[in-house]
């Protein structure tokens, strides 16, 4: 098999999730590709718009849902410009799944700890799946979630049934809340929902994505809580033209995101240069 | 394997010719005031006594410019992608043992448990003929990193010029083996073979203290640990400004590896190729990110992007050192910037080692 070539995949479903963001539900043509595909919460796959180009998104959708996956995509540039050019029925390229994905087994038996900012609940959202499907190999599970604004929000209908989950937390921030908009959660930035969340050091896992400066402040926030490096996972991203350890786009120091990671302990990054976190 | 033969110069135009007639043959051929890999006819175009070339044979595994995807846009949404095919058999003659010793750090990149297979059809589909050096200039330091001035792996055939006696040429492969056998030279005596073998150690060792004088990283088994304490160290402000990020030193490095991925269109917009370029980390745009983020925005992190994953990372990455002491990234600098000197500034006034 080619590392290099894509798959091809028709877009199922198209779902608006904010202003700038959207849900893309994909399925693979192929019958054998589609059965045999399987990825751990935290990966990513390479979608290819041919002609325009390739770029990493995080896999998003439950990794026990059988033929199809999805991708939450932000427009910010030319390649998701062109993704959101597409309409439902439409074929992108597809490599993957890559990377390391979230540290699940290690996870087993802890207390969960989510803490997601904007878009960065996007590879955040399967582990809510699985667990929330394996409920008993978890002890509590606590997500806090910040965005810009309460209409920045994404997944908002599926937070009923999160909630509904037992031991299960949702607490949730934004930075501003518009006029004449209701909002009955927390206003500041994530970090302030360390106040209330009730995940001890103890026995738990923390699970971090959003932009780095936002997991700057939640890992200074959960050391001074007494979480300690090894504890604390982090989804990092960097520009990627391979997605599988050749192109060296994605290097820090000697880590490759794209192999190594995303996912890293705190621990792993902390000793790496040109980063933010 | 193992097999040593004599050649006289005129045999080894003999050899050349042999494989001309064989194979597509590239070699170091004078340019107007370097030296250059070309594709050669004529066993009198290649010049066996050169020192470098500017570019390296990367190339030729990893071209600058490569379509690694054909697509076609069909009526009716319909996509069918074609891999391109790569066939060429070549001989690569003459290469210095530096630029071996890269491309077996190249297959570590390109040949780990995800292939790439275009760079794997290509070494597949090439043979190597190594030249052990006789003759270095300033800015080589390959026996810092025992990448030279000899080869000692990676050959399917090796020659080490001897002068009056002419060359000896060892078999390195089964590839190589059977080239010689088809070729009909004869063997020397065991007792030749003895002195011949006595000689050539001798032309190593004097090469090698020849090297070491001029150009070397002393204790360079403390170098990661000695760089990695001195992140932070002075010389590394003045590198950042006397820099200009052109991204030279990464074309002509051996083992710079880095690639971009671009979509072309063709004119009917029904055809896209998708092509691969060799990059440079020296270049802004290397580690831009959506939105305007840069994790290496300034210079200076470029500068020490290089360096580090050359002396420090790849080691972690790779189990070797990063480079092989060839001494392009000094000899083609514009300023001159020369990271033997930079690791002597700091050996010279370290933030201690614990
Ligand atoms: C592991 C991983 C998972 C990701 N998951 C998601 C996700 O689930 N949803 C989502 O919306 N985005 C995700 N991203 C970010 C997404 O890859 C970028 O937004 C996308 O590559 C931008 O491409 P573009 O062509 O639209 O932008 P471009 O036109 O290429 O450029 C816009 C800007 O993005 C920069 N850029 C180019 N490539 C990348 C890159 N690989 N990463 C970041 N910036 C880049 C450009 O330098 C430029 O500054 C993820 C990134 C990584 C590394
Ligand atoms: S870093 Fe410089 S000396 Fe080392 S292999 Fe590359 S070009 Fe040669
Ligand atoms: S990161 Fe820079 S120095 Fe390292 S291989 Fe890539 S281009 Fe060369
Ligand atoms: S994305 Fe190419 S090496 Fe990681």
């Amino acid at each position: 098999m080619n590392i290099y070539r894509p798959s091809l995949a028709v877009i199922e479903k198209i779902n608006q999730e904010t202003r700038d963001t959207r849900t893309f539900t994909l399925r693979f043509l192929d019958d054998d590709i589609r059965e045999k595909y399987k990825f751990n919460p935290g990966q990513f796959n390479m979608i290819s718009i041919f002609g325009v180009g390739e770029a990493p998104f995080s896999i998003t959708s439950d990794p026990d849902a059988k033929g199809i996956f999805e991708h939450t995509i932000r427009m910010v540039g030319s390649v998701t410009n062109a993704i959101f050019k597409l309409r439902e029925g439409d074929i992108v390229g597809v490599r993957g799944p890559f990377g390391k994905g979230w540290p699940l087994d290690e996870a087993k038996g802890k207390d969960l700890l989510i803490v997601a900012g904007g878009i960065g609940i996007a590879p955040l959202r399967p582990v809510i799946y699985y667990t929330i499907k394996h409920r008993d190999e978890f002890n509590k599970v606590e997500v806090l979630y910040g965005a810009r604004t309460p209409g920045d929000l994404l997944y908002v209908d599926e937070y009923d049934q999160w909630k509904q989950a037992k031991n299960f937390r949702l607490l949730l921030t934004v930075d501003a809340v518009p006029k004449g908009v209701k909002w009955d959660h927390r206003v500041g930035v994530v970090t302030k929902l360390f106040e209330d969340m009730e995940t001890k050091p103890d026995n738990s896992i923390v699970l971090v994505c959003g932009p780095e400066i936002m997991m700057k402040f939640a890992v200074k926030g959960l050391l001074e809580r007494g979480f300690s490096k090894r504890q604390i996972y982090l989804s990092m991203e960097r520009r990627m033209k391979c997605g599988v350890g050749k192109c060296g786009h994605c290097q820090i120091g000697s880590k490759y995101v794209c192999k190594d990671g995303p996912v890293f302990s705190y621990d792993e990054v902390e000793p790496l240069p040109d980063k933010i976190v | 394997m193992g097999r040593v033969l004599i050649l006289s110069i005129e045999e080894v135009k003999n050899l050349l010719e042999k494989l001309l007639s064989r194979y597509k043959v590239y070699g170091p051929v004078k340019a107007k005031d370097f030296w250059k890999f070309e594709e050669i006819t004529n066993p009198d175009e290649v010049d066996l006594g050169y020192i470098s070339t500017m570019l390296p044979i990367k190339k030729y595994f990893l071209p600058p410019f490569e379509t690694i995807l054909h697509v076609k846009l069909g009526e009716d949404k319909e996509i069918t992608i074609k891999e391109p095919e790569v066939n060429e058999k070549c001989v690569l003659f003459g290469v210095h043992p530096c630029d071996l010793k890269a491309i077996l750090l190249l297959d570590k990149v390109f040949l780990d448990e995800l292939k790439d297979p275009y760079y794997l059809k290509r070494r597949e589909n090439t043979i190597i003929v190594a030249l052990n050096c006789t003759a270095a200039d300033e800015y080589c330091f390959c026996t810092t990193f025992g990448a030279g001035p000899f080869a000692k792996e990676g050959y399917d055939l090796v020659l080490t010029n001897l002068d009056e006696r002419g060359y000896v040429l060892e078999v390195g492969s089964n590839k190589g083996e059977e080239l010689i056998k088809a070729m009909g030279f004869a063997e020397v005596s065991d007792e030749y073979r003895e002195t011949i073998l006595k000689r050539k150690e001798e032309i190593l060792r004097k090469m090698e203290s020849e090297i070491n004088q001029k150009r070397r990283i002393p204790n360079v088994e403390k170098l990661p640990e000695l760089l990695a304490k001195n992140f932070n160290h002075k010389v590394w402000e003045s590198m950042g400004k006397l820099c200009l990020a052109c991204g030279s030193c990464n074309l002509v490095c051996p083992t710079c590896y880095c690639f971009n991925v671009v979509d072309k269109f063709s004119i009917n917009l029904r055809e896209v190729e998708r092509i691969r370029t060799w990059d440079s980390c020296l270049l802004l745009e290397f580690a831009e990110v959506a939105l305007g983020g840069n994790f290496r925005r300034e210079r200076l992190a470029r500068f020490k992007q290089r360096i580090y994953h050359k002396l420090s990372y790849f080691i972690e990455q790779y189990g070797e050192f990063g480079c092989v002491g060839c001494g392009r990234c000094i000899r083609w600098c514009v300023r001159k910037i020369d990271p033997v000197k930079i690791v002597g500034e700091i050996m010279e006034k370290p933030v201690p080692l614990s």
